[in-house]
């Protein structure tokens, strides 16, 4: 099972009480894990169509009637996520494994960073506009220079369900020690919209946060390589398919932005978005470079054997993943208010560099993983995407009630 | 959506071919472009123009008080203002173009006001446009003295000044000084140094003096400057400032010398955000050193190019010898207000009426009219904005004041008259050569001062300079063809008013013939020519200069290829406000605009043609 992006990368690590922190892993028959994990998500980046860095928001550009170009907007947005995810896995067999993801986002903070690059001198004010001439001159008609927006306290986003199923191996996987799963996972709407109305805002849906699709299908093949019967390094890879469902939105009217975000009278008083779809590829090599001290405690029944077939003390994996992002299509009254939009989210890639690292004390005698993963999407550029940055401390708690 | 195609943009503009009825047109106008009316009326207007607009009320509702009323309070000033002179200018407007503006409303789903208010609002706002500048100019320092210091002036021989009168007492001074389109004083020495004398009532803010020697800049605080307040003792000193410049360098001989004032006063206005002090715009002026030319109208205010201004619009009509192949031909860029919007929603009419020939042009998304067009008889037509007070909105003012149950503070800024758009329209719809063109517009009530180029299959060119007529002082508007033996087509030095050779006339967006088009007394105000306070007329003269020297450096060579050249030239275009450009073959019925970017002529220029008359 995949859950993209910050459950992904507990949920990979979630596994590796059996096996490495892979793709392809399922819990043992009756056994309940419960993650918890805190994830800071940080994006200051949107890649263009070709591959340069650029703000999140196009400059908005202010025209004089008459008197040419007043001056630019400039945007360069700092967005940061703070999440608290709960995660409860099952396995209902040895080859299946559900679960559950709450992810709950604690705080979005946006700081705009606005600025202003003056446009043509006008000879009714005798200089072009300053910044500070601007959003004087907007106050007075009633547009307010927008502020840093710090919101979604302890807000609810998209609930996963999802679920990973082993597959039999074939002959000729047993014999070159291959392992294959697929798996899938919905996303429930269960997140909030933005305030339509505010220039600078995000919401929590599977789409605002942008790295995990409404619905995924995963296919995995790994090899891992087993020393001492323990698994000690693996690698693998993992395709599957993002699906964004289309999302309806209220459009601006203007009531909090009479300058900037007067849309409905001609876009109308709804608009939809349809996201790009993901396909996507990663691989993963994982190794466990420390086993650890092993003990014969009372998770191992006393025996050392068995304690010694649990998960290594650490485990580190890193992966790349490369995900074409579809076109995201806007529908409207207005097709050029479509294509204003449209062009920032063209076809693209999300080109992905994640480390992981792992500590399993299930060798000591406590039912404990600690774990941290880092994301990155700027190390490689991408295109026509935001690049969101994130990193993530949990811990699981795995129990067996039998 | 999986697809890994890109959406794609918009066409660049739409075509629209449009028959029947009036209504009919209209209503298949509103229809197709629905989405594209609102959006042009709500980027245009109602998010950019309008709030722009409504920072004038306190400076007008100073003067006429009604404005100053609760009905045009909470930001519905200049909606208030643009609804009620549309009103004003449809009793003017032929009931078949009402009728197209109703079928363009009930295609559309906009209402029928906000699709008059559409097609009016040029003529409206032009005229409030031109009134609170002026009244801006008025509060702003003004250049009263400018002084060429050089001994030498008083006994060189040279009529410097070019008043007929040689040497004689003051002559290297100009009081009081006065705007030209030509060269201020010629013959002066190279070292000659210059004083302006700056006055204000509220005082004029040393610091903020920018003087323009060429390219060189000087500002308070530069050696070559000394500011020296002149006015009476005490606090009024800083009423009359004093500037002398001493250049750095003697300047070059026999050659022209642009010179530029700026300054802004104490008083800073915080009534129409952001706060700022009335400023004086960009005084410019010309000198020519010695041995350059002999009379001051030989030399061309021509000015240097600057990164503050852009080119206005310009147009051309070219014939006979100025021509590759003797046809004539028509070029036209509009530039004046773009806003980052009116380019995505330019639409190219093409009109099969039920009667009377096809007819095209450049226009945009709910505007029935263009400013420049053909119609299947071989006549087309360009028209350009002249700034001027001589138009409907004062006429009001000043019928309001000599009215003793209205008087001032019940007067309004109304507009009236035949919007210029469907004085082209009528031109499109009945003229069949330039001669008729001419009659049509020449009787038609003029909103704003205009300027009208025809050109028609036959070669006939002509230049139609009109305005509102408030004084009841022209007896036709003024027009004129490159002949130089006709009557009226040469100024008081015996040249053509708007030609280079024999068969070529352009324009810019100031007056030529009708360059005196209003001056009244007007209680406190003396109104004056476009010439002393329009911000447009040193661009306008540049862009004219600019472009009779292409004119002249391609004359017999121009094809459509150099008509494009010249519009692309650099100084002859708006980089930010550009509408659209066309170039029109009367002979062939072919008309090629370019439209949909910014400038407009970055864009190719897509070919039309209307089939022959004969053929519909």
């Amino acid at each position: 099972m995949k859950l993209r992006p910050w459950l992904a990368v507990l949920l990979a690590s979630l596994w590796s009480q059996s096996a490495l922190a892979g793709n392809t892993t399922t819990l043992p028959a009756g056994t309940f894990v419960l993650d918890q994990a805190y994830i800071n998500a940080v994006t200051d980046v949107r890649w263009d169509d070709n591959r340069k860095a650029r703000g999140l928001i196009e400059g908005i550009q202010r025209y004089e009637p008459g008197g040419g170009l007043q001056g630019t907007i400039t945007v360069k947005p700092h967005v940061l996520y703070e999440f608290q995810v709960s995660q409860l896995f099952y396995g209902v067999t040895d080859n299946l494994t559900l679960a559950i993801g709450v992810p709950v986002v604690t705080r979005s903070y946006i700081d705009a960073h606005l600025g202003w690059v003056s446009g043509d001198y006008q000879s009714g004010l005798g200089r072009s506009y300053s910044e500070q001439d601007f959003w004087q001159w907007a106050k007075s008609m009633g547009q307010k220079k927008p502020g840093a927006f710090d919101g979604n306290h302890n807000t609810l986003a998209d609930i996963v369900l999802g679920g990973r199923y082993k597959l039999p191996n074939a002959l000729w996987m047993e014999k070159s020690g291959l392992v294959a799963a697929i798996a899938a996972q919905v996303a429930l709407p269960t997140g909030k919209d933005p305030d339509p109305e505010e220039l600078v805002a995000t919401g929590t849906t599977a789409w605002d946060l942008n790295n995990y699709g409404d619905a995924e299908l995963h296919f995995a093949l790994e090899r891992p390589f087993h020393y001492q019967g323990v698994v000690r390094a693996n690698v693998g890879i993992d395709m599957y398919y993002g699906y964004f469902r289309p999302r309806t939105y209220q459009t601006p009217r203007g009531t909090k932005n009479p300058l900037l975000m007067t849309y409905s009278p001609y876009v109308g008083d709804t608009y939809t978005i349809d996201p790009g779809d993901l396909i996507a590829g990663s691989v993963l090599v994982e190794v466990a470079p420390l086993l650890g001290p092993t003990w014969a405690t009372w998770l191992a029944g006393g025996k050392l054997e068995k304690a010694e077939r649990f998960p290594p003390l650490l485990q580190v994996s890193a992966g790349f993943t490369y995900a074409h992002v579809g076109q995201s299509t806007w529908r409207s009254q207005s097709a050029l208010w479509n294509w204003d939009r449209e062009k920032l989210f063209l076809p693209g890639d999300k080109d992905t560099v994640k480390l992981n690292a792992d500590i399993s004390l299930l060798r000591m005698g406590l039912p404990l993983q600690l774990y941290t993963a880092y994301r990155n999407q700027e190390w490689v550029p991408g295109r026509n995407i935001r690049a969101s940055n994130s990193l993530a401390f949990g811990a699981r708690l795995i129990l067996k009630f039998w | 959506m999986l697809a890994s195609c890109a959406s794609e943009p918009p066409a660049r503009y739409e075509v629209l071919r449009l028959s029947g009825t009036p209504y009919q047109r209209g209503l298949q106008h509103g229809k197709k472009l629905s989405s594209k009316i609102k959006s042009f009326y709500t980027t245009m207007l109602a998010t950019s123009l309008l709030p722009y607009l409504n920072r004038e009320r306190a400076g007008i509702a100073a003067y006429l008080t009604s404005y100053a009323g609760e009905a045009y309070g909470n930001g519905q000033f200049s909606l208030k203002l643009l609804r009620e002179s549309a009103v004003e200018l449809e009793k003017s407007i032929p009931q078949r173009y009402l009728d197209e503006m109703h079928g363009v409303a009930d295609g559309s789903g906009v209402p029928y006001i906000d699709v008059l208010v559409l097609n009016t609002f040029f003529d409206s706002v032009l005229g409030a446009r031109a009134i609170t500048y002026f009244l801006q100019q008025m509060d702003a320092p003004q250049l009263k003295v400018v002084e060429v210091l050089a001994p030498i002036l008083l006994s060189d021989g040279i009529d410097n000044n070019s008043d007929g009168k040689t040497d004689e007492s003051g002559e290297g001074r100009l009081d009081p000084y006065q705007s030209s389109a030509t060269a201020s004083l010629v013959g002066i020495p190279l070292d000659a140094h210059f004083r302006f004398v700056l006055q204000n009532p509220q005082g004029v803010d040393a610091k903020s003096v920018r003087v323009m020697l060429g390219t060189q800049l000087f500002t308070a605080g530069s050696p070559a400057l000394t500011l020296t307040a002149i006015g009476p003792p005490g606090e009024q000193s800083q009423t009359v400032l004093q500037v002398d410049l001493v250049p750095p360098t003697p300047l070059p001989a026999a050659a022209p010398v642009s010179m530029s004032v700026q300054a802004s006063g104490i008083k800073i206005i915080t009534d129409t955000p952001p706060d700022h002090p009335r400023t004086l715009r960009n005084e410019q002026m010309t000198f020519g050193t010695a041995g350059l030319v002999s009379q001051t109208f030989e030399l061309v205010n021509r000015g240097v190019q600057d990164s503050r201004t852009q080119p206005p619009s310009i147009g051309f009509a070219l014939r006979g010898t100025a021509t590759k192949n003797g046809k004539p031909l028509l070029a036209h860029h509009f530039s004046l207000l773009d806003a980052g919007t009116s380019h995505k929603h330019t639409v190219i009419q093409i009109h099969h009426p039920e009667s009377g020939p096809d007819f095209m042009f450049p226009g945009w998304a709910g505007i029935v009219w263009g400013l420049s067009g053909i119609n299947a008889q071989g006549v087309s037509f360009a028209v350009n904005m002249s700034d001027t007070l001589n138009n409907p909105l004062v006429g009001r003012v000043k019928a309001a004041l000599f009215d003793p149950d209205v008087g001032l503070e019940g007067a309004r800024l109304l507009s009236s008259g035949l919007p210029v758009g469907f004085v082209g329209r009528t031109v499109l719809e009945n003229a069949k050569t330039s001669a008729e063109a001419q009659a049509q517009i020449q009787a038609a009530a003029q909103t704003f001062g205009w300027m009208y180029l025809v050109a028609d299959k036959a070669g006939d060119i002509v230049l139609v300079e009109t305005n509102s007529n408030i004084l009841g002082a022209l007896d036709a508007p003024a027009s004129y063809t490159p002949d130089p033996d006709q009557a009226g087509n040469t100024d008081s030095h015996g040249r053509p008013w708007a030609s280079v050779g024999p068969d070529d006339l352009r324009m810019s967006v100031q007056f030529r013939k009708l360059a005196d088009d209003l001056t009244l007394n007007l209680v406190a105000f003396k109104l004056k020519p476009q010439r002393f306070w329009t911000s447009y007329f040193f661009t306008a003269n540049r862009a004219f200069a600019t472009l009779g020297d292409a004119i002249s450096a391609n004359y017999g060579q121009f094809d459509i290829q150099r008509a494009i050249t010249v519009l692309r030239q650099d100084g002859l275009y708006d980089h930010n406000d550009s509408m659209n450009a066309a170039i029109y073959e009367p002979a062939t019925r072919t008309m090629r605009a370019a439209t949909g970017l910014v400038p407009a002529t970055a864009a190719p220029f897509d070919a039309f043609q209307l089939a022959a008359p004969e053929a519909k």
